[in-house]
């Protein structure tokens, strides 16, 4: 499948259900079968990457690599680093459990009005 | 005021275009309207306290006259608005003429507004831009944990709603991301947090046009505007792309885009 192929949205669900990591992985820039998937793929993800950090998780949890099918080496090397650093930040703050225990409308930050 | 009156007037009188889209003082409350004679625009208004998403509105009276030119009163963001509108076919070009009207410096400083003024003003004076990004370095600053609570105990007060994106005058599709219920449990309370809110606040990264209409929208007082804002600050810094500037420049993050292969820097 082209990394082209990953809706951002793909990524927010795989969040959602708890994953501590997500990563994607596509063929090398310049060696897209259909031209420029992962072009977007590119773009799509330095987006997403500042906004779930801005809300609060951390950029690392989400990663992109450029794999190509020859490379097995490599995609042992970035499947075990990954998962060594996902290891070291701890579960995801949106695992279900952890979710459960925030209330609405608590007042977190105080410094922070609403409006 | 009267200047715009009087241009709106001879449009109509001429021909020029067959109503205008605009609102009316009905028992008080501004109310959209589509006025069709000259006699009836005695009770068209420009209220700054209430503002309203009529370009949203254009879509469907466009799609069902489609022979006829309509006019349309815009603000700076609501100029933009229709840039955005026109660039993904949602209204046909040719077939809108917006009337340009400038925004109040006080309204462009509670709007924090980059550009309170359309690219043409019929009268009075424009507005200095309002930059102003305290709101996201507040949130920036903080560490990331504190980060997380703060969006979590706001996004859970959200009560889905919809608010947030029907008022929304860049949304338009038909079939919506946050009514997929591949991602989002249809018809489940309380709606799943954060996805709900960052499912829309990625939608609008390359379509954001920022007036601010959905946080004044958002019976919680959820400030989802900030979110908005983030991600569209985002692809001005990388792309150099900036939501409803120029007709002719497609956003950056659409799968076809604007058939350059530039990566993210771009912009710098
Ligand atoms: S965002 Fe506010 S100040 Fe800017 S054009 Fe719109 S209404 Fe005017
Ligand atoms: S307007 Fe506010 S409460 Fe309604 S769906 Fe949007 S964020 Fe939730």
């Amino acid at each position: 499948m082209c990394s082209g192929r990953i809706s951002p949205h793909f990524i927010l669900k795989a969040f959602q259900e708890g994953a501590d990591g997500v990563l994607v992985a596509g063929c090398h820039i310049g060696e897209c079968h259909y031209g420029k998937g992962n072009y977007i793929t590119a773009k799509r993800m330095v987006v997403m990457k500042e906004l779930i950090q801005f809300i609060g998780l951390s950029p690392t949890r989400l990663r992109l690599e450029w794999i190509a099918t020859s490379e097995g080496n490599k995609f042992a090397q970035v499947v075990s680093h990954f998962t060594e650093e996902i290891t070291q930040l701890g579960p995801s703050p949106l695992r279900p459990k952890r979710i459960a225990k925030f209330k609405p409308g608590q007042e977190v930050v105080g410094a922070i009005g609403i409006r | 005021m009267d200047k715009t009156r009087e241009k709106m007037k001879r449009m109509l009188e001429e021909k020029e275009v067959s109503a205008i889209l605009a609102l009316r003082r009905n028992h008080g409350h501004p109310t959209p309207f589509l006025f069709t004679k000259a006699e009836e625009l005695k009770d068209w208004v420009a209220d700054e306290a209430n503002r309203y998403p009529l370009t949203k509105l254009l879509i469907k009276i466009a799609r069902k006259h489609q022979s006829d030119v309509i006019g349309i009163i815009v603000r700076g963001c609501e100029e933009r608005s229709l840039v955005e509108l026109l660039k993904n076919f949602q209204l046909r070009q040719g077939k809108v003429k917006a009337i340009g009207i400038a925004c109040s410096q006080e309204l462009a400083n509670r709007c924090r507004c980059d550009q309170p003024f359309p690219s043409q003003v019929e009268e009075g004076q424009v507005a200095k831009p309002a930059t102003d990004f305290s709101d996201l370095e507040e949130i920036e600053k903080l560490t990331e944990e504190d980060r997380f609570q703060y969006w979590m105990s706001q996004f859970g007060k959200c009560i889905k709603c919809y608010g947030c994106r029907n008022i929304c005058p860049a949304c338009f599709c038909p079939t919506c991301t946050l009514e997929d219920a591949n991602l989002i449990k249809p018809g489940g309370m309380p709606p799943e947090i954060p996805i709900f809110h960052l499912h829309k606040a990625y939608h609008m990264a390359d379509r954001c046009i920022d007036c601010g209409l959905c946080e004044e929208a958002c019976p919680m007082g959820i400030p989802v505007r900030r979110l908005y804002r983030r991600v569209k600050k985002s692809v001005k810094d990388l792309f150099g792309y900036i939501p409803g500037e120029k007709e002719d420049e497609k956003g950056p993050l659409e799968f076809l885009g604007d058939g350059s292969y530039e990566l993210p820097g771009a912009g710098k």
